[in-house]
């Protein structure tokens, strides 16, 4: 297209700059989907909502590929163990988006079984509500996480 | 509403002849009879063998805790007849300290889930069932959740959690985001 003859030969950024900004754009998702919020994940995945016009479409299965980890559904104490195991194998640095009610809230399960919020076991950076959001609402916690990975700073 | 009710062929007789008694029928005419916990297995056994019109099919098993009354824990059988259609529920409540009642798996295999499900959930002992385990909860779980007197925000939830992350208390991890921000080299 010739599209390349228009860049210019270099350009000078803060390297903490440069490292966010390519972060940014290629966030990996771990696809932590627990119940019925999934649907929604996957379909913000799919071409409709097409999480790829911003980077993040390469949803991984495994943590250790993974910086982002997308808890949707409803939290269970029996699952709680695998969710932070999951967590703890995402390596540094990984951010955490809680969807939906469930996952931030316990939402409408008040009971024995349910976490009551999964900041109970893991940090979370972003929460989600509606029961079920819409892919646009997640689309929306994505990009919020975004302007918050260009404020990390680089280690000295 | 009794008089309605329909019988399967040899129903009656054979209720009859294990000691148990009709219940009136419910709304749903399904005809209802409760015996004696230590006659639950003979008369399971000749509904599903006959004389009369077999019933070889167990759809469910399951408790009803009938707190604070004793005995307690009121097991529901529910028999379907595959070549008629026809349906029959038999009700035995479970015994004693450790609410025992004899376990049908030999009869209907199908009841091995249904039992320790009941027993998971209600902590009713199925004397003789093959691997007597939790099927939902977590296997260490200490309790028996769906009995009237367990609070519904349960006790100790996160007892397990802890068990395997010590140190980990809830609400101290809200700060941690803001340690991050770390990067590469």
């Amino acid at each position: 297209m010739g599209l390349e003859k228009s860049f210019p030969e270099f350009v000078t950024a803060p390297l903490g700059w440069l490292v966010n900004w390519a972060r940014k754009n290629s966030i990996w998702p771990m696809p932590m989907g627990l119940s019925c919020c999934a649907i929604e994940m996957m379909a913000m995945a799919g071409p409709r909502f097409d999480v790829a016009r911003f980077g993040a479409e390469v949803f991984r299965f495994s943590p250790r590929q993974s910086d982002v980890m997308i808890v949707a559904g409803t939290v269970t104490w029996k699952m709680a163990p695998i969710v932070r195991q999951v967590y703890e194998q995402i390596p540094d640095p990984k951010w955490v988006i809680s969807m939906g009610v469930c996952a931030s809230s316990g939402g409408l399960y008040r009971n024995y079984a349910v976490v009551q919020g999964v900041d109970n076991i893991i940090p979370v950076d972003f929460y989600v509500p509606a029961c079920p959001p819409r892919p646009d609402a997640l689309l929306d916690a994505l990009l919020k996480l975004q302007d918050k990975m260009m404020t990390e700073k680089l280690k000295p | 509403m009794t008089d309605e009710t329909h019988f399967p062929e040899g129903l009656k007789e054979r209720v009859a002849a294990v000691g148990g008694e009709l219940l009136p029928t419910q709304p749903d005419g399904i005809p209802t009879a409760r015996v004696d916990t230590g006659a639950l297995l003979d008369l399971l056994g000749a509904l599903k063998e006959g004389p009369g019109l077999r019933f070889d099919m167990l759809i469910d098993v399951f408790g009803i805790d009938e707190y604070p009354r004793s005995p307690r824990f009121d097991l529901v059988y529910h028999l379907r007849a595959l070549s008629t259609g026809e349906m029959v529920r038999i009700r035995a409540f479970a015994q004693g300290d450790h609410h025992a009642i004899p376990s049908v798996v030999g009869l209907f295999g199908t009841a091995d889930w249904h039992e320790r499900e009941a027993y998971d959930m209600m902590g009713i002992e199925f004397t003789g069932h093959p691997d007597l385990k939790r099927i939902l909860m977590p296997l260490e779980y200490e309790h028996h959740p769906l009995r009237k007197d367990f609070p519904l925000e349960g006790i100790e939830p996160d007892r397990l959690f802890k068990k395997r992350f010590p140190g980990e208390s809830i609400g101290s991890l809200h700060q941690k985001p803001q340690q991050k921000g770390q990067g590469g080299s």
